[in-house]
């Protein structure tokens, strides 16, 4: 459990500084680069080579340089060494260009093992690091963190040749003269000065920058979500000034940043020109004098070089904010791929038995956050092919028992078994394939109504499709879209209606033709009359599976055969719904309430229901409603309350005029719920009428 | 046809992308200026080199050389703090283009009407307004800065180059048929257009790579967001394998494409044109020398100003792609902006509308436009109803009946195709939308909340509202007491991380944000559906209480809601089934009874209703 709380806390997505070591990462970096061994291989050979024509290529020039001002060349000599230049030029052409050239396959290659590695982690991730990140930002870890990766690998592949360069110029500088070698050492200082301030401050800057930058993209990623809502109430104009502010700041950090950048350039540029000038001064002081100990040739080199020197400084300079921001990707992937699983196959994991089927809660404790329990201590059975209803208010924890069964998250204690096959020792997969949840939140993918519906069972033809929706009552509102089966679903459905978007994981769900089924408010946004063929159709189909159904509504659990009632984490009632209802207790309460609004024409009616039960209980006179066929439990217990015979409902009218006004408004001021003491002034007002 | 608009479309992004630097035209043209003077302040050096080196072989190392010396170094600062200011120019001037254009962006985008928010996916505008923007920018500075400093100092070369052309001993030298031939200036007359065709050649190639690079982009990010967003339902089905092969396979295609426009950077063309530009000059200058008609300082200086000038090889290949690219992201900009919006505001507004007076629906017909823009399917077909002034409504129906359709042409969130929604009287289409909302207000379905504290959601309603208001709407929404139980009460951020709200306390939330704008007219779309009975009782009471004498619509799926209302309007498939009264409805319409019977406590009501017309 340790590492489930430990894992995802840590993933923080601004994170100041890296919590790696510059080694272990660029190790990791490395690492992937291995997988291209050959490539890199080849590529570096290429490059030192390249490298090394490119230093050479210089001393033609001062030769040439040389052998011209001796006069003695002849025209051959001349012709030779451009020649030599030519050839020099074009090869080191070619050899930097097949260089890149084969190294974009490998920096490609590089990025998308990356990326499919960072995606793969993401979606086995603990579900509590999806919940608690906003969906985008998980995404950047695949896109744009791996993109900044491939930015830096270039970096570092260039890195060690411009090491080279820089390594084989000045041992080129020194065998024509240590004097100017030294003398080109006075750059040093200022490109120092450079790096040293693109590490700090800018480091900084670019921070700053890039937050601010991501503020404004999160507002305007929020704000178009809830674009409804600006125009419905007419604040499109204050978001904006809303962003604006963000924007201002973003503009503020990016121009800072980009002042760094442009100052750099032409700094590097002045220092190598100072460069020029001082090996100018130097080598001139050499050159001349009557015992020359430097040619014109070799001056010309040495200015050459110093400018040589400075280009692959200047680009190690650049480089390093890319390594950096790179190197800080890589340490934000890490995260991810660092992370344990809570949540995997144990070594002896063993597919689900074919025989083995209902669902066994034994004193499950589960909390999300350390310290506060979500479910107590919870035990209950659904036994093979019977349907278990579970209801209580909202947060009672009804959806966590949902989540734990399909093995979202272990119990902290206690455990779940589906037969008596423990969930930790079932294979994950085999585990999902006999087992399905409607979740409460419809989510619909981006592709056509027919793909979302066969995602739960690939090999469904589209007859298959049709038919199950024909048979939920969802075919004839698919059949008139735009393009039917094949219209094209956006963003979870927002061209759909809230209704049908659920119609559609339903379909869903029962395509999928799962061995468990899990209902969680899976019919909340239909009305009662698709709410009743959706019910048929489970009826029809799933009428022997074993079933657990969520529900608000009580219509939803109509055929459950037993109801088991959540508070606060902890089961505080069960049994059937007969039984439920004889007990005065949690369920009675939230049947009455709701049946109180969802209610017939006045309340006071209602009220005469329960007295007249009430009366009936105590009184000994046993309410026998006279049940028609076919009704189902759930009707038969509404009925026993609220008098499903004309016989009844005339004893109603009778009764509801014995109660005395006061105690109707209080008890519809209470919303429709009795206390026991209304209870009791009830009976007593039907007695004295009884009497009269 | 085609061409023309593709015409328009080029032309206008074009503007698009130089917008940012026409706006402050004098700003430009100075960096230009400037841009220019600080080539030619970074050319010299080049050329006093030449002079030094002669100095130096044949006077030695004099005051003269010296001077010299101390010229270069000077004209190095000078192009320092130059540069400095060209740098500044354009930092400033693309900068706050940038800022604008985003602003801008945003504010086109909210303007725009719901049709167009339901046709372009969001994830496809929120990259755009960041990445295509941001792209430009790039292409703007630094890819055109770099690219207008790299042709001065291909300019100015050549300049260079053709003054010693006209050296004495060089006039002259070479001759063609009595002709002299002034080669350096030929070498740069036709290298430079050679390089730069061959320059603009390699960047248009990248331009459909990185075309279908950006649109690789989007489908990658669209499949991760859509796997994450929906990781609960991969998980339930697990399908966790499938979606990785799925994600492979995208990821791969995507690889392909990085590897294209990476190897686009090799084997750049233009480099071996300068190449062979530097020989060209290398062997006529050696030449040159050897017969005695030019100095080796003048060769060293055509050497450094010509080696100079591949610099640039390395940097020009990024930047012309940078500049193509951001021309295509502007294209995708532009395109977005250009949306024609099927909304219009009317020029004169219809004034003295009494919002509590009748609201009519008269032979109204409307569909959503879909993307593909085949949509035949009417959301409400000829659909008409008088809604009497001040009555509660409610609307039923199954799904995708099109009873927020209703409730989204009240507010003017679409215009109808056909027909029209009158409210005392005058058709909405004449309101400015602005208007319409501030007399509606809508508790959607689906509920959204920004993320900003409980007080400041509430107060999105009406942003005056003092902490006594907002309170007053909370208690109002049955919402007060959550509230006051969590952390911070109204000051509780929502939609931050960890701090999740039940369904049901997001819809008092929502309504308590549309009591406080105190509408005229209430719109409710199923939005007690998360709401525990008794605490909807409440809120329905006190609603009433709030709407007395003003009209309000409900979306319901309760019966008591129902029996309460005025008015009951049923609707399928958008169209009309009945409307009347709950009792009439029970007497004169089949599909009501039907739909009736099937809500729980039913039962009861129809035992005391009797039949008419040979139902049952
Ligand atoms: N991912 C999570 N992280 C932390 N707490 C959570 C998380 N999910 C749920 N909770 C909390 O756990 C409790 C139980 O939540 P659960 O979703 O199981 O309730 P529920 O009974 O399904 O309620 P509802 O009827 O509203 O769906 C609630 O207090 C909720 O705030
Ligand atoms: N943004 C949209 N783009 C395209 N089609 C839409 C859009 N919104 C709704 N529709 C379609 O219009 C029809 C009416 O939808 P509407 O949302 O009005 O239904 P509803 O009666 O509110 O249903 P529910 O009870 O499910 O909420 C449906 O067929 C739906 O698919
Ligand atoms: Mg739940
Ligand atoms: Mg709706």
């Amino acid at each position: 459990m340790a590492h489930r709380r430990g894992g995802p806390g840590r993933w923080d997505r601004e994170k100041r500084e890296r919590s790696r070591s510059v080694g272990l990462l660029l190790r990791r970096l490395l690492g992937y680069l291995g997988n291209f061994k050959r490539i890199v291989a080849v590529a570096a050979v290429l490059s030192l080579i390249g490298t090394l024509f490119s230093v050479i290529d210089p001393l033609v020039l001062r030769w040439a340089i040389d052998e011209v001002f001796g006069a003695t060349t002849t025209f051959t000599i001349l012709l030779s060494l451009v020649v030599l230049y030519l050839v020099l030029k074009v090869l080191s052409w070619i050899l930097n260009s097949s260089n890149t050239w084969i190294l974009a396959s490998a920096q490609a290659g590089l990025v998308q093992e990356v990326q499919a590695d960072v995606y793969d982690h993401l979606v086995d991730a603990d579900l509590s690091y999806h919940k608690s990140e906003e969906s985008g930002n998980v995404t950047s870890r695949v896109t744009s963190d791996t993109d900044a990766l491939g930015i830096g690998i270039q970096a570092i592949v260039d890195f060690s040749s411009q090491i080279l360069l820089i390594a084989g110029t000045f041992v080129l500088l020194w065998t024509t003269s240590p004097s100017i070698a030294l003398t080109s050492m006075v750059v040093i200082p200022g490109v120092l000065f450079i790096a040293a301030m693109f590490g700090t401050v800018g480091q900084r800057i670019m921070l700053a920058s890039r937050k601010a930058y991501g503020r404004v993209s999160g507002r305007i990623a929020e704000d178009l979500s809830g674009v409804q809502i600006a125009k419905a109430f007419n604040r499109e104009d204050e978001l904006a000034d809303e962003l604006e502010e963000l924007n201002e700041e973003a503009y503020h950090h990016g121009f800072r940043f980009m002042m760094l950048m442009s100052a750099m350039q032409p700094m590097m540029r002045a220092i190598g020109q100072l460069g020029v000038a001082a090996v100018l001064f130097v080598g001139g002081s050499l050159v001349a004098g009557t015992t020359s100990v430097l040619t014109v040739g070799e001056l010309f080199l040495g200015v050459m070089l110093v400018n040589r020197f400075m280009w692959p400084i200047l680009g190690l300079a650049m480089m390093a904010t890319q390594v950096q921001a790179s190197l800080a990707a890589m340490d934000r992937i890490s995260d991810v791929l660092e992370s344990k699983r809570a949540i995997t196959d144990s070594p002896d994991a063993v597919p689900l038995k074919p025989d083995s089927d209902g669902i066994r809660f034994e004193n499950v404790t589960f909390s999300y956050v350390d310290g506060k329990d979500v479910l107590k201590g919870v035990t209950f059975e659904i036994e093979t092919g019977k349907t278990v209803a579970v209801v209580g208010h909202t947060g009672a924890g009804k959806t966590t028992v949902a989540a734990l069964i399909n093995r979202f998250y272990d119990p902290d204690t206690g455990r779940i078994l589906i037969g008596d096959q423990d969930l930790r020792d079932v294979e994950l997969d085999s585990l999902h394939g006999n087992l399905s949840l409607i979740p409460q939140i419809p989510y619909l993918f981006d592709g056509t109504i027919t793909e979302n519906i066969r995602y739960g069972n690939p090999e469904a033809t589209d007859d298959e499709i049709k038919e199950i929706c024909t048979l939920i009552g969802a075919n004839e509102f698919i059949e008139v879209l735009a393009d039917g089966y094949d219209t094209i679903v956006m963003e979870n459905g927002k061209n759909l209606s809230a209704g049908q978007r659920q119609m559609i994981t339903i379909a869903r769900t029962m395509l999928a033709d799962p061995k468990i089924l899990i209902l969680d408010e899976a019919t909340s946004r239909l009305d009662a009359y698709s709410e009743a063929l959706v019910q048929e159709a489970q009826e029809i189909l799933f009428s022997d599976r074993t079933t657990m159904v969520i529900a608000h509504r009580l219509t939803t659990i109509a055929h459950a055969s037993k109801i088991l009632v959540f508070e606060d984490g902890a089961i505080v009632e069960r049994g059937t719904h007969e039984e439920l209802l004889e007990k005065d207790g949690v369920f009675r309460r939230l049947y009455q309430s709701y049946y109180a609004h969802q209610g017939i024409d006045k309340l006071t009616e209602e009220l005469a229901t329960i007295a007249e039960e009430e009366v009936s209980r105590c009184g000994g006179r046993k309410a026998t409603p006279a049940v028609p066929g076919g009704m189902n439990p759930q009707q038969r217990g509404m009925a026993s309350i609220l008098g499903g015979s004309g016989q009844h409902t005339e004893r109603i009218t009778e009764m509801r005029d014995q109660l005395p006004p006061e105690l109707i408004e209080e008890i519809r001021d209470n919303g429709g719920q009795m206390t026991p003491e209304m209870r009791e002034r009830i009976r007593q007002a039907l007695e004295d009428g009884a009497e009269e | 046809m085609q061409e023309d608009n593709d015409t328009t479309g080029r032309s206008s992004a074009f503007r698009y992308m130089l917008g940012g630097l026409a706006r402050n035209p004098w700003v430009i043209l100075g960096a230009l200026v400037l841009t220019v003077i600080s080539a030619l302040v970074m050319a010299l050096p080049n050329v006093i080199l030449g002079q030094a080196i002669n100095i130096l072989t044949t006077a030695g190392f004099t005051t003269d050389f010296i001077n010299l010396v101390i010229e270069i170094a000077v004209l190095a600062l000078i192009y320092m703090g130059m540069y400095f200011v060209v740098g500044y120019a354009w930092a400033v001037v693309t900068l706050r283009w940038e800022r604008d254009a985003r602003q801008d962006f945003f504010e086109a985008l909210q303007e725009f009407s719901m049709t167009f928010h339901d046709v372009i996916d969001s994830k496809r505008l929120l990259s755009v307004a960041m990445q295509d923007i941001n792209w430009v920018r790039l292409s703007l500075n630094p890819a055109l800065r770099n690219l207008t400093y790299s042709i001065a100092s291909f300019g100015i070369t050549a300049l260079f180059l053709m003054a010693y052309d006209l050296t004495p001993g060089l006039t002259g030298f070479l001759t063609l048929g009595g002709f002299p031939i002034p080669v350096f200036t030929v070498i740069m007359i036709i290298g430079t257009p050679l390089y730069l065709w061959f320059a603009y050649r390699y960047a248009n190639a990248v331009e459909p790579v990185r075309r279908s690079r950006s649109e690789q982009m989007e489908t990658l990010t669209s499949v991760s967001q859509g796997v994450f967003r929906g990781i609960e339902v991969v998980r339930a089905f697990g399908k966790e394998n499938s979606e990785k092969e799925k994600f492979q396979n995208v990821s791969q295609e995507y690889k392909e494409l990085v590897t294209q426009e990476g190897r686009l950077a090799a084997f750049y063309i233009p480099a071996l044109v300068l190449i062979g530009m530097t020989t060209l000059a290398f062997f006529y200058g050696g030449y040159a020398v050897l017969a005695g008609v030019l100095d080796v300082g003048t060769l060293t200086s055509v050497l450094s100003l010509l080696l100079s000038l591949q610099g640039f090889n390395f940097m020009l290949p990024r930047m012309l792609l940078m500049l193509r690219g951001g021309y295509v992201n502007a294209q995708r900009i532009v395109k977005i902006l250009n949306w024609e919006d099927p909304m219009e505001e009317p020029l004169e507004e219809a004034t003295d509308v009494d919002w509590r007076n009748d609201i009519v629906f008269d032979n109204v017909s409307f569909k959503y436009i879909s993307e593909n823009g085949n949509n035949d399917h009417y959301a409400l077909k000829n659909f008409s109803i008088r809604i009497p002034a001040g009555s509660r409504v409610a609307l039923i129906g199954g799904p995708g009946g099109g009873k927020s359709t209703v409730l989204k042409l009240l507010l003017r969130l679409y215009d109808p195709n056909d027909g029209q929604v009158t409210v005392d009287g005058v058709d909405l289409r004449n309101v400015r939308t602005s208007t319409v909302r501030d007399h509606v207000g809508l508790v959607e379905q689906d509920i959204f909340l920004f993320r900003m504290t409980v007080k400041e959601n509430i107060a999105f309603g009406n942003t005056d509202a003092s902490q006594e208001e907002v309170v007053e709407a909370a208690k109002r929404a049955q919402a007060h007491e959550f509230i006051e139980e969590l952390p911070k009460g109204y000051d509780s951020m929502i939609g931050e991380r960890g701090m999740t709200l039940s369904g049901g306390q997001r819809q008092r939330l929502a309504i308590a944000r549309a009591i406080i704008q105190d509408p005229q007219i209430l719109l409710l779309d199923d939005s007690v559906s998360a709401v525990d009975a008794q605490t909807e009782y409440k809120l329905r009471q006190a609603l009433d209480e709030v709407m007395k004498g003003r009209t309000s619509v409900t979306v319901t799926q309760r019966l008591r809601t129902l029996l309460e209302s005025d008015l009951v309007i049923m609707v399928d498939k958008g169209e009309l089934v009945a409307a009347g009264c709950h009792e009439d409805l029970l007497k004169t319409s089949k599909e009501y009874r039907m739909i009736f019977e099937k809500l729980p406590g039913a039962e009861a009501v129809l035992k005391q209703v009797p039949v008419q017309g040979g139902v049952q």
